[in-house]
């Protein structure tokens, strides 16, 4: 895949992913219970005592994590993929952590949730590759 | 160091520090689950007091608490060792049942699951349904139930064992513990534990707790609450009971 390629391919799982996040932050403030395609397990995990670190909603984080990735692809070079790659894995990790908590923890299941991180384990995928692919830049 | 060199280190650096983030997002949400972890087997039964004060008077009939005429049906499927089944026992069930099953507005039934830590602990969360089942066929499951949520463990250990569920039901005033232990292995309680189970399939449910509300008699549907406060249920209840 070209690094244009994977480029758009980023941008546009980091939307999608953008789009649940904010769908789940304005569920959070509003104080609404998430539409859930199964059963409650939507709303299960949105009121579980997980669905806040430090009192930041899980949401916001999420929606801060994917704006970022989308900001790195505006940064030309190799900061522009650091910052890339560091923001999926970081965002991949704390996805592994969530669906750990909705399995063993909260024990229900957030449809929205496993979205988000199979975008973002998506988004790690991609990253990573375009970040070690790239040629290196040539010493100014 | 060549280019690559250079960029796998940034890599190992960047997933170690992801690592270190996870773990502290871990200390911040306070660890593993929340529940007790204190595991006494002689420790005296927490809230024994409290729960007989709480379902005093009310009737019981099975799994149902509360008048046969009510109104309105209110569903609980709850698994005993799952910690958010915990929170709804002791942060709303005592405010509906003080507003609404004591009015005689609200009958509850509690459809017990078992799926809570069996890859851990297989075998476990069954044992804890079957003996609350068994209390069941002596009208004594709502005692039963939330002395066993106010004294939940760790969900990830395994002590729903015969000791701690006879813990439990020796504080249960009125309930024949021997009986019931005997019981956990009758014909009416596999068949109990059974129909919980299908009815959680058959409305497509996949975690606890979760409910179902409507006009007694008629076919309840899942309710799907903004959060596990007392106001979101009575709100639901209120809808429930205005409709004619």
């Amino acid at each position: 895949m070209s690094d244009a390629r994977a480029r758009a391919a980023v941008a546009i799982a980091a939307l999608l992913g953008l789009g649940i996040a904010a769908y789940l932050t304005y569920v959070h403030y509003r104080g609404l219970a998430p539409v859930c395609l199964s059963g409650g397990g939507c709303e299960t995990v949105q009121s579980s005592r997980y669905a806040e670190v430090a009192g930041v909603p899980v949401a916001v984080l999420g929606l801060i994590g994917y704006l970022t990735i989308l900001g790195s692809l505006a940064v030309p070079g190799e900061p522009g993929r650091l910052a890339g790659v560091a923001a999926a894995l970081l965002g991949f990790a704390f996805s592994l952590y969530l669906t750990y908590r909705e399995l063993f923890s909260i024990h229900a299941i957030c449809a929205w949730c496993v979205a988000s991180a199979v975008l973002m384990t998506l988004l790690a995928a991609l990253t990573t590759a375009r970040f070690l692919r790239a040629e290196p830049e040539p010493a100014a | 160091m060549n280019h690559r060199s250079r960029r796998l280190l940034q890599l190992g650096s960047i997933v170690l520090a992801a690592g270190l983030a996870i773990a502290l997002v871990v200390v911040l949400t306070g660890g593993d689950g929340g529940a007790k972890k204190a595991a006494d087997p002689s420790a005296p039964v927490a809230q024994a007091a409290e729960v007989e004060t709480m379902l005093a008077g009310i009737a019981q009939d099975g799994i149902a608490l509360g008048r046969r005429d009510a109104p309105v049906t209110l569903v609980e499927f709850a698994d005993l060792k799952c910690p958010i089944c915990r929170e709804y026992s002791l942060s709303v069930l005592p405010d509906l049942v003080q507003r609404y099953v004591r009015a005689g507005k609200l009958r509850i039934e509690l459809r017990l699951q078992h799926f809570v830590g069996e890859q851990q602990n297989p075998g476990d969360s069954l044992a804890a349904a079957k003996m609350a089942q068994a209390a069941a066929l002596q009208d004594k499951l709502w005692q039963f139930s939330e002395l066993f949520y106010a004294n939940q463990q760790d969900e990830a250990t395994r002590y729903a064992d015969d000791a701690f569920v006879s813990r439990i039901a020796s504080a249960v005033k009125g309930l024949n513990e021997e009986k019931a232990l005997h019981d956990r292995s009758s014909p009416k309680v596999t068949a109990a534990l059974a129909t919980a189970d299908a009815q959680f399939e058959g409305n497509g449910f996949d975690g606890t707790p979760s409910f179902l509300l409507g006009r007694t008699g008629t076919t309840l549907k899942p309710l799907q609450v903004r959060s596990l406060t007392p106001q979101s249920f009575a709100t639901e209840i209120d809808r429930a009971l205005g409709a004619a």
